[in-house]
């Protein structure tokens, strides 16, 4: 049967649509004083990738009219996914502004501001977010979400926080003083790891990718003095040239003038190699390392080559059909790509200067596979296949439509909220979560928000503790280090009582840029920066002003740490640092690169019970203690 | 009609492997549901019987997902208050008189993948049979007429096609999930155990900390048809049950009683004595809640709005990837979500 055609039908219908309100529907469900509020919000969104996508086609669809887009990325393959707004042809261009053009084909009328660029950009400062009612985050990295955090803080605007990370992901609401704020738990740091793990002892695929990259920083990035991974000319395998009691690797010179390829193999896989292997305290229990001749090994190769069809020698990593890439390739195959990619990794140099590492620039990545298999073979680590290597060292928090989809349903529903009832955004506003399977019945959860942590640095006035070594952590570390990436400051000031010590920003002359270059490198004891002495940074951007009493340590329980930081008031604080274990670090490192994706800051449980917060009482609020009953009528007998 | 099907099928790469291509462009969902997963999406074949938002927003998903093939079957002529993400101004064009909203939808759903193959297929749900279902993994449909849909479900679970039925009541929806007689799947269990197969070390190398296994267990769920879950009893729903379920057993109801007419959102009265009959057939001490629930659903019958819409299109479409890759325990046997309490559950109602 075909479908009937009844002109009745279409004269009226047509009728209807010329009548009738766009919007009625919505007018409905949240009524004509609620929806006159969304017709007239000015609103902000931040992030126009999987989640800001969604997050504008609901927005523009529930008649939203007045929005702000901001996004400094461009639009990849791997995006096109989820990120439904984007075409293939959109391929290299801004995110902000073609999910403009994108959304305002479902509404024209729609008034869309697109701003490719950096939210934490200061032409985006107090003044321009005061205009908002509302601003929404829709990001994939912390440091902009604090920034977002503090930037609505300062203004007393209410954002929309979110988050996703698979199947997993959750939205919540804060308003300054009325719910806790993005910082008032402590978020979980990205890895870190020892730079002597890296160095010198790795004993998991990912200390050999990390090395990776940073020797990939080191041969094919602009020099950079932190990166240490190896020094090319340097054959010191033993004992101190002081002395004349050195040991040296006379090969690498040969190795050198057989070309770039041998020499770098030679210095990273035998001469870094052999004085690891040398260091006899390191291998107690353990075998050392045998440091490796690529000579050798191509030999090997040639002789074998007829009998041994090792093309098809790698393993695979799951039983079934698996991807070319998925596929561990063996170490020869790895030893065979390492030369060759190195070849044209050197050639690109030379032709097209440095490039940063990034998990997209595949001839970046094949370096790092090989490189890090090599390594790990020579540790006696599991090899690890392309597509896993390229996750581990690329970061890759994998983000998929529907995530994204009902996250940024989550979003428009609590921004419904904040216009109808600004006045009681905590009692109304809610976290939801959302879960893969569903946890005592429930796929999606909406817990109550905490009011204000009172001893948040960043919300509340309180004094932070710092633990450090003041004799020699140097200015320039304690800003970059600490103050950046530790707290978050985007451009920060260090005052001690009236003098200033500090200053960052770009607005500054010759003459001060270098004074503060002289200031950066010297250790924190020069300015009185000591045990007990009591510090104001300053953010003027961020409106942000936190004092930080300065406590001196030397010896930290975790090796890999060099500082520790507490917003705690002093009183509470106790000295036990009795770490016995010897610190050998020089700082750490850091995994700095994230995806484009949107990561998850407290994922949810998935085994039912409430774990999202590190505070352990009073954590689950009355109201979820009654839904829980509610949703699990034999809890109640079973306590 | 059935021709154009063929036809299509014919013109699909049949290849058995993802190309470079495929690979690189559904990356993070391969990372997210695996390889196995993905290769099943490319083979599965996916109908929407009706475009609704809800169902426009699941058939996004499924269409970025990467699913194999899609047919839509939807005979309704676009309205002003459609309001769904494959509806533009453009695709609706100025002549609304000759615009179905599947016509409407197809460019759109094509633009959003190109690897995808999609197409409509004129043809009255009543007309279905064995042969025509089967050519579908998954059917996915809108749409209130729980006679009809009993029918179709019924086809549906005899050749062990998955049958998801979907509608939003404005701030509330619901989708039900029927999977056939015996649905088999996997579970994977994820476990670390201590390395021990080379504690000693062979070959002067030491030994990895620890392995990551996965133990693969393989399962059925049996699944009740849409005719079972409107006839269960009042009295072995679980105490807080969402009431989103009271009304679609309502909405039922008043269909057998006005032989096979819908209920609209002019029923308050009608649906409201429909309750207070059931509650006494059921012996339930009536809740004035409940009656207030009933009478605000009803005026929301066939409201859509659009975070509503993402979230359980969203929820369906995760479940349809999930149905097709037979990877993890599917929802047994309805999805419930409101809003206002934010609340989304799954319950087994037979």
């Amino acid at each position: 049967m075909n479908v009937v055609v009844d002109t009745d039908i279409y004269i009226n219908r047509e009728k209807e649509r010329m009548t009738e309100d766009k919007f009625q529907h919505i007018r409905d469900c949240i009524g004509d004083d609620v929806f006159e509020k969304v017709q007239k919000a000015k609103v902000l969104v931040v992030g126009a990738g999987g989640i800001g996508c969604e997050l504008l086609k609901n927005l523009v669809l529930s008649g939203f009219k007045d929005i702000h887009i901001i996004d400094l990325d461009t639009i990849d393959l791997s995006n096109l996914n989820r990120q439904f707004l984007f075409r293939k042809h959109h391929i290299g261009m801004s995110k902000a502004k073609i999910a403009r053009e994108a959304v305002l084909k479902y509404n024209p009328d729609v008034n869309i501001e697109a701003h490719e660029g950096d939210i934490k950009n200061q032409q985006y400062g107090h003044q321009y977010f005061q205009r908002f009612d509302l601003v929404m985050n829709a990001l994939d990295n912390l440091s902009a979400r604090k920034h977002v955090n503090r930037m609505c803080l300062s203004v007393g605007v209410p954002l929309v926080e979110s988050g996703t990370a698979g199947y997993l992901g959750q939205a919540t609401v804060i308003l300054k003083e009325k719910t806790e704020c993005f910082e008032c738990l402590p978020k979980e740091a990205p890895k870190e790891f020892a730079v002597c793990t890296i160095r010198s002892n790795p004993s998991s695929p990912i200390h050999c990718i990390v090395w990776a990259k940073m020797l990939y920083g080191r041969l094919f990035d602009v020099a950079d003095e932190n990166n240490a991974v190896t020094d090319m000319d340097d054959n010191i395998v033993e004992g101190d040239p002081e002395k004349g009691t050195e040991v040296r690797d006379t090969k690498l010179e040969q190795a050198k003038a057989k070309g770039y390829d041998h020499w770098v193999f030679h210095k990273v896989f035998h001469t870094d190699i052999d004085r690891l292997a040398r260091m006899k305290d390191l291998w107690t229990g353990k075998t050392p390392p045998t440091p490796l001749l690529l000579d050798d090994l191509l030999n090997n190769y040639q002789k074998n080559n007829g009998n041994n069809n090792n093309n098809n020698n790698g393993t695979i990593t799951t039983k079934s059909i698996a991807l070319n890439s998925q596929i561990v390739n063996s170490f020869e195959d790895n030893t065979r790509a390492f030369v060759e990619v190195i070849k044209k990794l050197k050639e690109r140099l030379e032709k097209d200067g440095a490039k940063s590492w990034d998990k997209d620039d595949d001839l970046a990545l094949d370096f790092v596979v090989a490189a890090s298999n090599i390594r790990s073979h020579i540790f006696g680590i599991p090899l690890k296949s392309k597509f896993d290597i390229k996750q581990m060292a690329g970061n890759i928090v994998p983000a998929i439509a529907t995530t994204n989809a009902i996250i940024s349903g989550f979003i428009v529903l609590e921004a419904f909220k904040i216009l109808s009832s600004r006045d009681q955004i905590q009692e109304k506003c809610k976290t939801t979560f959302l879960f893969k399977q569903p946890s005592n019945k429930r796929v999606i959860y909406p817990v109550s928000i905490d009011q204000p942590n009172k001893s948040c640095y960043v919300c509340s006035q309180t004094v932070v503790t710092l633990k450090i070594d003041t004799n020699t952590t140097t200015i320039g570390k304690l800003v970059n280090e600490v103050l950046k990436k530790g707290l978050a400051f985007h451009e920060p000031m260090i005052m001690k009582g009236q003098s200033m010590i500090y200053e960052g920003g770009d607005d500054l002359d010759k003459e001060e840029l270098d004074a503060r270059k002289m200031v950066e490198q010297k250790p924190m004891i020069t300015f009185g920066l000591s045990d007990n002495a009591i510090i104001e940074v300053h953010d003027y951007l961020q409106d942000i002003k936190v004092s930080i009493l300065i406590s001196h340590c030397d010896k930290f329980e975790d090796q890999n740490k060099f500082f520790e930081v507490s917003g705690k008031p002093p009183q509470v604080q106790s000295d036990t640092t009795t770490a016995a274990t010897t610190t050998t670090t020089d700082g750490t490192v850091q995994q700095e690169d994230i995806d484009e994706v949107e990561i998850i800051e407290y994922p949810p449980p998935s085994d039912g019970k409430l774990k999202r917060k590190e505070r352990e009482q009073d954590d689950i609020t009355v109201e979820e203690e009654q839904m829980q009953e509610e949703q699990d009528p034999h809890k109640r007998t079973k306590k | 009609m059935d021709t154009s099907t063929n036809h299509l099928l014919q013109q699909h790469n049949t290849g058995d492997t993802l190309s470079e291509y495929e690979a690189a462009l559904y990356d993070r969902g391969i990372r997210v549901w695996g390889v196995d997963a993905q290769n099943r999406l490319r083979k599965a074949h996916v109908l929407f019987v009706g475009l609704t938002g809800q169902t426009a927003e699941a058939c996004k998903n499924v269409t970025l997902s990467g699913v194999g093939r899609i047919t839509i079957i939807d005979s309704h002529t676009v309205t002003s208050t459609d309001l769904s993400l494959l509806l533009t101004d453009q695709s609706i064009g100025q002549n609304v008189r000759s615009t179905l909203r599947a016509k409407a939808s197809l460019e759109s759903i094509k633009e959003l993948n190109p690897l995808v193959s999609v197409n409509i297929v004129e043809r009255d749900v009543s007309t279905f049979d064995d042969e025509f279902i089967k050519q579908f993994t998954v059917v996915c449909v809108d749409g209130l007429d729980f006679q009809q849909q009993s029918i179709l479900n019924e086809l549906c679970h005899r050749n062990s096609v998955s049958y998801l039925l979907n509608h939003s009541f404005g701030m509330r929806s619901f989708f039900f999930a029927d999977h056939g007689h015996s649905f088999q799947y996997i579970v994977k269990k994820k476990k670390t155990t201590p390395n021990t197969n080379n504690k000693t070390t062979t070959d002067g190398k030491q030994p990895a900390a620890e392995e990551e296994t996965e133990e693969i267990i393989e399962k059925v769920a049996r699944f009740a048809s849409l005719k079972e879950m409107l006839s269960s009893s009042w009295s072995k729903f679980p105490n807080r049950i969402s009431p989103i379920i009271f009304f679609i057993h309502l909405l039922n109801q008043y269909q057998i009683n006005n032989n096979g007419k819908m209920a609209t959102c002019k029923d308050v009265d009608a649906l409201v004595t429909l309750l207070e009959q059931e509650n006494k057939k059921y012996n339930i001490t009536p809740i004035n809640k409940n009656t207030d629930f009933i009478k605000l659903m009803t005026r929301q019958i066939n409201a859509e709005i659009a975070p509503v819409c993402a979230i359980v299109g969203g929820v369906l479409g995760q479940e349809i990837v999930k149905i097709i890759s037979r990877d993890n325990d599917p929802f047994n046997n309805i999805f419930l979500y409101d809003s206002l309490t934010g609340l989304g559950t799954v319950e087994n109602i037979l």
